[in-house]
Formats: structure tokens, C-alpha cells, sequence
């Protein structure tokens, strides 16, 4: 399980785009159910816009009361939660109610490696173990050469969703036959995760439409 | 998946959201499936792309081995032993109530055919086998692609297994600290030899000092690292220092 290890862009780019997951081992997964249903009000307290857990994803499209509502009656997970993100100061801010909440759930910050490390000092805890991505080996020639298809495609780490879909929605966003909005959210429910983040989609699919 | 062609339309409205590019038309404009690049992903079902309901997912009812293409790659399958549903383990996000990566080891991913490329299991065994050569491999045991391993050992598949193409599989395994570098040598000369592409994730245990041993490595050998990691922020309980 490494999906959200590899998200490829500029380090400009990730500044949009963070994923915390809270994940139950044998050892605390016992009762953890109500653990994993407050991780995610906390998650939609502090502005998160996708929730995913093993078997659904859930995508903020109205208001935070309505997400809140739907999230309750989707959610049975007991091992593995997630939430993605579009600010540093949200993810700052979910991570110190996280703390506060204290639930004994192992809890995973994937970004941009520096901005995590000052997250963690702000609300008073710090790095246990570090996961780092060494990139893309072997053919080259076999992957997205689209940097922002690349980008696209990588946000689901299970590769659910394919290089010839994104062109084709680029090309009907250029055409005017959809918005970059309606196609970044088709692609974002092809990630049965939830942890394609939809707004980050929605720019860089807008980004390779302009270059059609 | 199999194509019921008495429904289908040649539409090819699921040609577009193959991730590897396993649908395809004939000489004669006709959409197919081509089994032998389908890695059974079923995504072109699940994304309800067919209004015409042509789109069978056989799933669960697969037969060995084709059903090995089901497992590691549909995100509905579950394989049977490992720890829940992805392909593979929970590695180093729930380090710090399992204590499975302690310092002095450094634990390795080589996740094949990911993004989006697919792989073959004998690509895989191709790096496994050679991997094992070093003589201090174990390959995780509750990950599926070690579960189909004939011989963990010498890191070799069984036989059956081989010609299966799946959307990704995860080669995890841990070693030394001391042994980090001579790995990283042999994970190069498997990046040439292969017909595929590999993600690599490498994990650590942070020390006493705040870094992490995979890092200076990495950056003696001239080893890009992104700049995006998954970091463990300590708050599993109870807590392995």
C-alpha cells in the first residue's frame, strides 16, 4: 500500500495537495470503527475535499453539512481512512485536533517532506518513520511523457485511471463540450480511494487542454 | 472481462478508460478485448462506461492463474492472507505500533508496472531472483506477489504464474542498513533489464538525530529523491519507540 507515495509534480504544485490517512493495525483495529468516523469530522471540519476509505470515496461538491451527512452513512471502515487536501494551514490544523483527539490510530502525512516536518512540530508531535519515493524506474517510454498527464494518473495509486481518458476529457474541455470541473470529477470517481484530490485535477487538466 | 459482442454497440466509450490500453479495435473498426494484455483491473465495468451493459466482469470466478490478474490489480479484489485490500502491505504507516521496520533496517517497495505501464510476473521474478542472489533477502510474506512465489528463497514464481500481466505488484523486502547501497547497485542494473517500469519506495525508521538512514545513500549515489514523502507522525498507540 503505497498509493499515495508517488504523486508526481513540482514542488510548487504539491503545495496543493496533501493526504492524511489514519490506518488501524491487528493490535488497535478492535473497536477502532468510531476512531475512523471522527478522523473523518475532523477531516471535513478542517476543509478537506475528498474522503476515501478501503471500499468507497466521497468527493465535497456542496456544502461541508451535506458532505458531513453523507460521509456518516458511507462509512463502515474499520482499518483504513483517508482525506486529501488543498492548504499546508488545513492540514496544520487537522493534525493538531488529530493529536488533541488522541485516538491511538497510526496516522500517515503524505506531501511535501519539509512542510509535514513543521506540521508535526507545530502540534507537538514529530516523525516516527519516513516513507521516501525514488522516483520512476526502468521504460520511460512506457509511462504519460505529459508531465501534467503524469501528475493526473499518479494521484491514484492504483492506477485506475488511464492516459487516453484524461486526453480525451482534455480534448472535450478545449472543444467546449465539458468543463475541466465535470471531467476532473469523472476521474476522480474512478479512484475508488478518494484520494485523487478533485480540484488539483480539475487545474491540471485545464493546464493539458490549453496545450491541445 | 469478456465482451458480450451480442450487446455491444462498437461505441468505444471503453477504450478510454483501459489503463492499459487493452481494448482496442480490429481491422474492421470492431471493439475487443484483448485477454492478453487485459489485466482483469475491471475498472472499465466499474466505471459503468457501457450503457448497453456489454461489459462482463468474471472477477471471483476467474480460474487460476488468470485469477492472479484479478487480484493485483482489481480494487475490489481482496487476495486471500494479505492484510486488506491493495497490493500490498501496510509497510511503514503503521511502523509505530508494529515496530516492523526498527532501526538498522531499511524497507524497500518495488512496485512493478506502476503508473499505469502493467507488468508480467516474470518480469518481477527476473528482479526477485536476482535480488535473492544476494543471499540476505526475505521478501515480505504477507505480501500477495511473495504469496505466489513457488520458492521465496531464490525468489523464484510458479511456473503458471509467469506469463500473468497484472496492473502493478509490490516486491517488498527489508535489509540491512549496511547492505542499503549494494542493493540500491543491483535495483539499477534490474531498471536496465526489464521490460517495464517500477516505482520505488523506500522507508526508514527516523533516528535519534531527525534523519533518516536511506537519505545519505541516496544522495552519495546521486539518487533523486521527490520531494513528497508519507511520513508516520507517531500517534499509533501502543507506541514502539
Amino acid at each position: 500500500m503505497t498509493h499515495t507515495l508517488h504523486r508526481y509534480g513540482t514542488k510548487e504544485e504539491l503545495t496543493t495537495d496533501w493526504v492524511v490517512l489514519q490506518l488501524a493495525s491487528p493490535v488497535n483495529a478492535p473497536g477502532s470503527e468510531p476512531k475512523m468516523h471522527r478522523f473523518c469530522e475532523l477531516a471535513i471540519q478542517n476543509n478537506c475535499v475528498s474522503l476515501g476509505g478501503t471500499k468507497t470515496s466521497e468527493f465535497l461538491e456542496g456544502s461541508k453539512e451535506n458532505f458531513m451527512k453523507t460521509c456518516a452513512t458511507g462509512k463502515d471502515d474499520t482499518m483504513a481512512v483517508q482525506a486529501t487536501f488543498n492548504t499546508e494551514a488545513d492540514v496544520a490544523q487537522f493534525l493538531k485536533d488529530l493529536k488533541e483527539a488522541d485516538m491511538g490510530i497510526s496516522v500517515v502525512v503524505s506531501g511535501l517532506t519539509d512542510n509535514v516536518e513543521q506540521m508535526c512540530k507545530s502540534a507537538g508531535t514529530k516523525f516516527h518513520s519516513v516513507t521516501n519515493s525514488f522516483g520512476i524506474w526502468g521504460r520511460q517510454d512506457k509511462i504519460p511523457q505529459n508531465k501534467d498527464v503524469l501528475s493526473i494518473i499518479t494521484m491514484c495509486g492504483h492506477s485506475m485511471i488511464s492516459e487516453t481518458h484524461v486526453l480525451n476529457l482534455a480534448e472535450k474541455i478545449k472543444a467546449g463540450r465539458t468543463t475541466a470541473r465535470k471531467a476532473a470529477m469523472e476521474l476522480a470517481y474512478d479512484c475508488v480511494c478518494g484520494i485523487v484530490n478533485p480540484d488539483r485535477c480539475e487545474r491540471l487538466l485545464q493546464a493539458v487542454a490549453d496545450t491541445l | 472481462m469478456i465482451m458480450d459482442k451480442s450487446k455491444c454497440v462498437d461505441c468505444g466509450l471503453c477504450i478510454e478508460r483501459c489503463p492499459v490500453k487493452a481494448i482496442k479495435r480490429d481491422e474492421n473498426n470492431k471493439v475487443y478485448i484483448d485477454r492478453d494484455e487485459c489485466v482483469e483491473c475491471c475498472i472499465c465495468y466499474i466505471s459503468k462506461c457501457c450503457k448497453k451493459d456489454a461489459l462482463i466482469k468474471e472477477g471471483e470466478d476467474l480460474p487460476w492463474p488468470r485469477k492472479a490478474r484479478y487480484w493485483m490489480s482489481c480494487t475490489q479484489a481482496v487476495f486471500q492472507g494479505s492484510e486488506g485490500p491493495g497490493r500490498g502491505t501496510h509497510e511503514c504507516k503503521t511502523n509505530d505500533v508494529t515496530g516492523r521496520y526498527p532501526e538498522g533496517v531499511i524497507g524497500i517497495g518495488m512496485e512493478f508496472g506502476r503508473p499505469n505501464a502493467g507488468a508480467y510476473i516474470f518480469d518481477i521474478e527476473k528482479a526477485s531472483q536476482r535480488l535473492a542472489k544476494l543471499g540476505y533477502i526475505t521478501f515480505e510474506r504477507r505480501n500477495p506477489i511473495t504469496m505466489m512465489m513457488s520458492d521465496p528463497k531464490t525468489g523464484t514464481f510458479k511456473d503458471e504464474t509467469l506469463r500473468e500481466r497484472i496492473l502493478s505488484g509490490i516486491l517488498e523486502f527489508n535489509v540491512p542498513e549496511e547492505k542499503f547501497e549494494e542493493v540500491m547497485n543491483v535495483i539499477r542494473e534490474i531498471a536496465g533489464d526489464i521490460h517495464t517500469v517500477f516505482s520505488l519506495m523506500v522507508c526508514g525508521k527516523v533516528r535519534a538525530d531527525g534523519t533518516v538512514p536511506q537519505r545519505a545513500v541516496a544522495e552519495k549515489m546521486g539518487i533523486e529523491i521527490r520531494p513528497n514523502s508519507k511520513n508516520n507522525v507517531g500517534l499509533g498507540r501502543p507506541y514502539i519507540a
